[in-house]
């Protein structure tokens, strides 16, 4: 197959504590075919030029949300972003932002992954399971429609300034797990999950910036789950 | 430092300058009851504080704070609208909005106190 090649500068964000503390970028040259993802080219980069280049990755179908990271400023999935669709000649690769760095592209999630659990983000219920199923209206499943399809890539957290400058935020993505449960018509912990959000760490503190919109892969919209929580908290409020 | 690196877009200006708005409002309110503190000094101290509060460089301090309290107050609006899921989609093109709105509005008002009495 005749694909035209094209040749791009990658300037990747270089940390490995063991060798130094201090960070660097380090610069390849990469001949690009037509349709590569920015995944593509990271592997093409560990393989044939630098082997210790470290990043997650895994499904390469933009499912598992594992290869996130900051590309020429933005958060997205290394592994549908198509470099062609970047502007320029050089791609700039950084871990995501606002998580401490492990490794070169490679954050600790701890503090993603914690403020998720305060959410509670499974299905509570009192009432006794039904026998078979636990059904659901289609105009019921649409309101939680766009939250269930959340990858857990931690783009939109890492992308709001509120909580680079305060990690105890809920931050977008834990609140948008818990709008998941909190409009899904069988959860039985509305009030419960409420009360965790409406706090100064959780709803509040969004300041509207819309990072999080912009920077989910899916298309999602966190700050539209988080404009109806604040709604509702209000409505329990008086 | 990464962070700082982010991409800004309309979202981030926007904060910003509703952040350094309201603390140039703050900073102008602590100011303003200083200054209005001094009638208890007699009509001569006041006079004497208010020709120096009529030098350019004050005159230009309340052009600024116009522009500042402009888009503070179109901005507060504008976030407010957004928490009541209103305009959300188009938060950008809001910006612009606000962020025209108040640079027309502040001009014009900055050159009337500018230029006032001359």
């Amino acid at each position: 197959m005749n694909q035209s090649t094209n040749k791009y500068t990658f300037k990747i964000f270089r940390y490995d504590p063991e060798r130094s503390p201090r960070a660097r970028y380090d610069t390849f040259s990469l001949e690009v075919a037509k349709g590569m993802t920015v995944l593509d080219c990271l592997q093409a980069i560990k393989a044939s030029q630098d082997g210790t280049l470290s990043f997650r990755r895994s499904c390469r179908s933009a499912i598992c949300g594992s290869c996130a990271m900051n590309i020429n400023g933005k958060n997205d999935l290394a592994c549908h972003l198509q470099v062609s669709l970047l502007g320029g000649r050089t791609v700039t690769v950084d871990p995501l932002p606002g998580f401490p760095v492990i490794r070169d592209l490679v954050v600790d999630l701890e503090e993603f992954y914690r403020s998720l659990e305060r959410v509670l983000p499974w299905l509570v219920r009192s009432s006794p399971f039904p026998d078979k199923e636990l059904p659901q209206s289609p105009a019921e499943r649409d309101r939680i429609d766009s939250a269930v399809n959340c990858i857990l890539c931690g783009s939109c957290t890492s992308s709001c300034p509120s909580f680079w400058f305060n990690t105890r935020y809920l931050a977008p993505a834990a609140l948008l797990k818990a709008y998941r449960f909190i409009f899904d018509s069988r959860d039985e912990a509305k009030g419960e999950r409420l009360e965790l959000v409406d706090d100064r760490n959780g709803l509040w503190r969004c300041r509207t910036i819309y990072n999080c919109e912009e920077a989910c892969p899916k298309l999602l919209k966190p700050n539209e789950a988080i404009a109806a929580l604040k709604i509702e908290a209000l409505k329990q409020s008086v | 430092m990464r962070r700082y690196r982010y991409r800004w877009g309309e979202g981030m200006w926007a904060y910003i300058f509703h952040r350094v708005s309201g603390a140039a409002l703050i900073v102008y309110l602590s100011m303003h009851i200083w200054v209005i503190h001094h009638i208890q000094e007699g009509q001569a101290a006041y006079d004497n504080l208010m020709r120096i509060m009529d030098k350019p460089v004050f005159r230009m301090g309340e052009a600024a704070l116009l522009a500042a309290i402009l888009f503070h107050s179109f901005n507060g609006v504008r976030v407010a609208c957004m928490d009541s899921r209103f305009g959300m989609r188009n938060y950008r093109a809001t910006f612009w909005l606000v962020f025209a709105g108040s640079a027309v509005l502040g001009i014009a008002g900055g050159m009337a106190i500018l230029f006032a009495g001359k």
